[in-house]
This record gives C-alpha cells, structure tokens and sequence, in this order.
C-alpha cells in the first residue's frame, strides 16, 4: 500500500469520534429523564445564548450532554460522509464544538453560519472541504444568530429570517477575514476564528447598539454535578491515553519530540509525531485540568467542561504539557495579584481558555509564557465588553491582541544585539 | 482566481517555505528553479547546509507529503520566511500543501524537490 493510501486510511477514522458522541448522549441520561432532556433541550435551542450561558443551567445536564453529543455526531457524519480527513485541526475543531455546545452553540445557531461558508464555497468556486476549518470553528458567532432570533423579542418569523440572514452573512465573510487575521498574530494564538468572531461580533454589535439594541454579557451558571461528571472525564482521558499507549507501539517514543514543538500553528501533532502519542497528550492534559478545576472547588459546569474538552482537542493541534504550564502559571498569577476574583466560573474560563497562547511560551519559553498568560487575564475581561458575548470565543479574540503586541516585541528582543550572543560572536 | 494564478500564488509560499529552511540552516548559496509544466509545477531547492540528525528527523515529514485541503486558503498563509516562522511548523505546512516529494542530503549539500499537482 502506498504511504499515501495508508495516511488516508488512517485519517479517515471517525469511530472514535462517533461512539464518543454517542456515550456522552446516553451519559445525560443518567442526570434526567428522556422527557425532561427534550423539554430542556427545546429551552437551549431557544435560548439567546450569549456568554456566560451555561446550557446546564437553562435545560438541565442530560439536555445540555444531547445538545453537544448530537452536534459533534451530525458534524462527524457530514464530515465522514464528505471524506473529510480526520487531521489535528479537524480534530480539535470538532471538540472545540463539542466544547462550546455545553455554552452557546446549538443545532439552530450553527446551521445558517455552516450555510453561509457553503455559500462562499460556491461563489469563489472552492471546495467545501477547504473551509472546513471556517466552518466549524465559525459558529462561535451561534449567539448571534439566536440573540437576534429569541433575545430582541421580535416575533419568532420576522426573528428568524432576520438572524438567519445575519448568520449566512457572517458565513459568507468569514473565510476571507479569517485568513488575513491569521497574518496579524502570525499563528500564536490558536484560537484565530476567535478573533475573526470577535471583530465580526463588535461589528454586530455596534450595529445593535445604534439601534439601542445593545447585548450584554450575561452570568446564567449551573453548579454541574461534580462526581459523576468527574468520574466519566476520568474514565474518558484514561481509555484515551490507554488507547494511545497502545497505537503508540506500547511506548511513550516521540513524547519528548512533542514536547519540544512550540505549538504554533500550523503543527499537526499527530502528522508530525503519530496518533499514538498524541492521544496520550490529550489524555494528559485532559487529566491536569480536570485536576486542577476539582482542586480550585469549581464545577465541572458547561463552560468549564467546555474548556477542558477544548484543550484536550487542541492536544493535537499544538497545546502540550510543556508549553501550557507557563500559561496557567501566569493565569493564575494574575488572578492572585488582581482585583478579580479568583475561584469563579469566569476566572476558571479564562484560565482554561487562555491556552491558546501555549504556542508564545513554546517558542519564546517559560517567562515569555508566563508574560503572555498574565497579560491574557487583563485583555480578556475589556475585551468581552466589545461583542456583548455574541463571541463564544472571547479568549480566542482577547488572545489574538495578545499575541500580535507580545510576539513583536519577543521577535524584536531575541533579535536585540544585546540578547543575539550567537550574532555578535558571528561578527 | 484562475487556476493559473492560484498555482502561482502557492509556487511563491513554496518557495518562501524553503528559503525559510535554507536560511535558517545558515545556506550561503542557494539554487532555487521553479518549473512551471501544464499540469504540475516542481520546485527544485539544492543548498550546501550542516545538519544535525534532529534537523534530518524532521524532515522526514517533508517526505511524506499529504495534500490537506483545510491547510489551502487558511493555514498556508503562516508558510513563509518572516521573523516569527518556526521552522517544524513551516515543514509541516509545507508537506500539506505539496503532493509529491524528493530529499536527499548527503552531508554536505541539501537537495530538496517539491511537486504540487494542479
């Protein structure tokens, strides 16, 4: 078989994918009744759903794992059936969703948006394949799709027609703007549609806000159920790093050439290194989250969940053990030093989120890192107040102003006569 | 975009791919020949260059090339020579935007042929 076959017959299994969304939708059933998950499951779907929405609290725990399971399945079959491969960004965009559908996106949300890129596709005469990226990480804009459609209290069709529209827009715009913002921070934050949404979102509203229809972040956050949830993440990242261990030839070989990539993007983990080892990545880190989170007294909610499913898939697509820790430890040094507080749903958000920046302490190393975390912590509560959380991906915005003034100034630094000693020796 | 001038657009970023790599390995002569043909273009790379058996590990990845189409008109703008590259990150961009490849080093002089199919 040639390599290329063998590349593709890898990359093009989703089983994993499929049965993992299949086990969190029975998962919910262990919290509520399959009546109960229906009715809470009609209230995330016509929820306004801007930032902080925690699903859990608006349709109960069991509607809220069927919400995010039947997302990431219905995206997998499409993707399956499109012969989309199964690569580092794909993956970590399709737990990205699942992530992000425990707080803000849903079925209704997300359809127009994935429209709109279709639509562009057509128009420009490219693959839909090629815009997968755009697409699934795109509807971090679902909210507002659903404010226009469920929050400005318009009737439901005169709404509907309007946040469709506005949906397919922002689907139709965002590819182009997606890839020039990728030049502005050069792939330091990996979050980069975060900050295309978050531009998009102020666009939309300042728009509101002419009208006097301004959005405001809103605080709607369940206490989650800590035990059982905990017990099946754990379960969860130990049959993944099991399951890793094994395609990894029973070795952890390559673990230290992972950990010495700085994660920017692009750097698919599992082209570069082997599946194998990347899924023992994500386990791990999936693991020291899920720690820290139970540590710090939070709840394993749904924006919380939604930032460790996040970072585990992201554990393929450059976030590692290395090039993280700098981040949380500057995360956590800010929330100690200001004026927020510190053991908040919002403040284990951030310090989740602010992962994106993994790939600044991996190439500029541990301080730089550390730098970049703090930092992250001050921009992302200013920040918010621009979209009014119709971007679900505010650290990813926040992010990409943090990485495009710190990169500059590290490049301008590691480049400096004074720092150059390799330079000045070569002189 | 013409098919043409899309093929144009990304025998430059191949190219600023691999100036990146020469550069960054310290290369003082570099050929480069760009070979337009009416269904493939190959870009030829050959340079005098010191690597290290880590630096011949990694492009391992360049010899096994796979044609991403989520990596075309997104990631493939971050392949380039500037200040900020990374230079794993610049390989495996490249290897995802190529069809076919060619490395050879034989301790002095780096050779490298790309091929990307229209």
């Amino acid at each position: 078989m040639s390599t290329e076959k063998i590349y593709v017959k890898n990359h093009y299994r989703y089983e994993f994918i499929i049965v993992f969304s299949i086990a969190v939708i029975l998962f919910g059933l262990i919290f509520d009744s399959p009546k109960e998950i229906i009715e809470g499951y009609y209230r995330i779907l016509t929820s306004p759903s801007q930032l902080l929405t925690d699903y859990m609290a608006v349709g109960g725990i069991g509607a809220t794992f069927f919400n995010a399971g039947i997302l990431m399945l219905l995206a997998a079959i499409v993707l399956w059936k499109r012969k989309q491969l199964l690569t580092g960004p794909i993956i970590a965009a399709l737990f990205a969703l699942f992530g992000f559908s425990l707080f803000g996106k849903n079925l209704f949300n997300t359809i127009p948006i994935t429209m709109g890129v279709y639509i562009y596709g057509k128009i420009e005469g490219i693959e839909f394949n090629t815009l997968t990226i755009n697409s699934l990480f795109g509807t971090a804009l679902g909210p507002a799709v659903s404010y226009i459609c469920f929050g400005l209290g318009l009737p439901f069709y005169q709404g509907f027609f309007i946040s469709y529209g506005v949906g397919i827009l922002i689907g139709l715009v965002l590819p182009p703007l997606s890839k020039s913002f990728l030049k502005f921070h050069q792939g330091y934050t990996l979050y980069n549609l975060g900050f295309t949404c978050g531009i998009i979102g102020l666009f939309i509203q300042g728009v509101l806000k002419s009208f006097s229809l301004e959005v405001s972040n809103i605080r709607l956050i369940s206490p989650g159920d800590n035990l059982k949830i905990a017990v099946f993440m754990y379960a969860f990242f130990i049959f993944s790093f099991v399951g890793g261990y094994f395609l990894n030839g029973k070795s952890f070989s390559n673990f230290k050439n992972l950990l010495s990539n700085s994660g920017r993007a692009p750097s698919d983990f599992g082209h570069i290194y082997g599946r194998g080892i990347c899924l023992i990545n994500m386990a791990l880190l999936g693991i020291i989250y899920t720690t820290f989170v139970l540590y710090m007294g939070q709840p394993l909610n749904g924006p919380i969940l939604g930032g460790i499913f996040t970072i585990f898939g992201f554990g393929i697509f450059g976030k590692h053990l290395k090039n993280v820790i700098p981040i949380l430890i500057g995360t956590v040094l800010a929330y100690a030093l200001n004026i927020y507080e510190p053991k908040s749903v919002p403040a284990m958000v951030t310090v989740l989120f602010a992962t994106n920046l993994a790939p600044i302490a991996g190439e500029y190393g541990m301080f730089a890192g550390i730098v970049a975390g703090f930092a992250q912590v001050s921009i992302v509560s200013v920040v918010g107040l621009l979209h009014g959380g119709l971007n679900l991906y505010n650290n990813g915005f926040s992010g990409g102003f943090v990485a495009a003034t710190l990169v500059p100034i590290y490049n301008a630094i590691r480049e400096s006569r004074f720092f150059n000693m390799r330079r000045d020796k070569d002189d | 975009m013409t098919k043409l001038k899309n093929e144009q657009k990304y025998t430059k970023i191949i190219t600023g791919g691999l100036m990146y790599y020469y550069f960054n390995k310290g290369v003082e002569n570099l050929n480069i020949n760009i070979d337009i043909k009416p269904d493939y273009i190959v870009i030829n790379a050959g340079g005098r260059v010191k690597l290290s058996s880590s630096d011949l590990s990694k492009l391992e990845i360049l010899k096994n090339p796979m044609r991403l189409p989520e990596f075309e008109n997104y990631y493939d703008v971050l392949i380039d020579y500037n200040d900020s590259s990374n230079e794993i990150s610049n390989i495996d961009g490249l290897s995802s935007i190529i069809d076919a490849s060619e490395v050879d080093y034989d301790g002095e002089f780096l050779s490298i042929k790309l091929r990307r199919n229209f």
